[in-house]
């Protein structure tokens, strides 16, 4: 059982240091009625930090990152949204795959989107994006709030 | 799972054999230890990903090999074989820092989904921990320049 904000808090806690170097500016908006997530809060906070991370890499001249959280139809959304280059339609469809990654050598495996979606679906969850070349991407982590869905596993 | 370093603590042979044979059957590099003391003994040698380890062992028991385990390096995790019925135990284990707990008797394709979801894990933090250098090494070379340029030159002093 987590909460999600805690989580989201904690990851901000541990990247804090990168912001204002990468001329990042952080805005959050954290709802504040977010209810207890039976989620595995270690793998919760390495997915959110991979979506950190990766959106401070994609703004390389500086930028706005926002994060959200919200209660939405019975989900949790946690949305993650830089302003930096974007993912163009042809490499959208292809961010999942296991070892893709449009990085340099040494700057990622290329699998930290497909083992956080792995992650947030076993939680019964999808990541979904959003994203405009030039403008910026959004990543969108949704749990389902219905305790049902977690029998799958203690902590997964 | 491949390269994954596993150390099993477990007092019972067969046990430790069947264990250490599922894992390296899927890649995993294996270290056993008959005893609690045994051990930690192991752990003080080299780093291991993840240790398994039985709750119940001669010598240190499980929770003082999780609680040093931990101790010597936090980003190993540990997972408690606990016997059936000791549930309070395995919760308050958790609680101390186990990544979860498996109850005897168990099939080892549970144990084995179990490790994956650890080696995951650990690719993902692997990954994160790249991610963060990369772009630490980007702020110090300019932090760096910054300072050279802000630097006083000594024939003005």
């Amino acid at each position: 059982m987590a909460d999600i904000n805690q989580v989201v808090t904690r990851v901000l806690l541990l990247t804090d240091h990168l912001f204002v170097p990468h001329r990042v500016r952080l805005e959050t908006d954290l709802s504040s009625d977010m209810p207890e997530l039976m989620i595995d809060r270690h793998m919760m906070e390495q997915v959110l930090m991979n979506l950190v991370l990766n959106a401070i890499q994609a703004m390389r001249s500086g930028g706005v990152l926002t994060i959200s959280t919200i209660v939405e139809e019975a989900h949790c959304l946690v949305r993650v949204r830089d302003s930096g280059c974007g993912i163009s339609s042809s490499v959208l469809p292809r961010i999942f795959d296991p070892f893709f990654t449009t990085k340099n050598e040494g700057e990622g495996t290329g699998l930290g989107l497909s083992v956080s979606l792995g992650i947030v679906e076993r939680h019964g969850g999808r990541i979904m994006v959003e994203s405009e070349v030039g403008k910026g991407t959004t990543f969108t982590v949704s749990i389902p709030l219905s305790t049902e869905r977690y029998a799958i596993g203690r902590f997964s | 799972m491949k390269g994954l370093r596993v150390l099993i603590v477990d007092d019972e042979p067969l046990m430790r054999l069947s264990m250490l044979d599922a894992l390296e059957g899927v890649g995993c590099e294996v270290m056993a230890a008959a005893t609690g003391t045994e051990g930690v003994t192991v752990l003080g040698t080299r780093q291991f990903d993840v240790v398994i380890t039985d709750l119940r062992l001669p010598g240190a028991d499980g929770l003082t090999l999780l609680k040093v385990c931990k101790e010597r390096s936090p980003t190993t995790e540990v997972i408690l074989i606990t016997a059936h019925g000791s549930v309070d135990t395995a919760v308050g284990a958790i609680k101390l820092g186990a990544y979860d707990y498996i109850t005897k008797p168990f099939q080892m394709d549970e144990l084995l989904l179990i490790v994956e979801r650890v080696g995951k894990i650990l690719g993902l933090r692997r990954e994160n921990l790249e991610l963060k250098e990369v772009l630490e090494d980007r702020f110090s070379f300019g932090g760096c320049m910054e300072r050279i340029s802000r630097c006083t030159p000594c024939w003005n002093a």
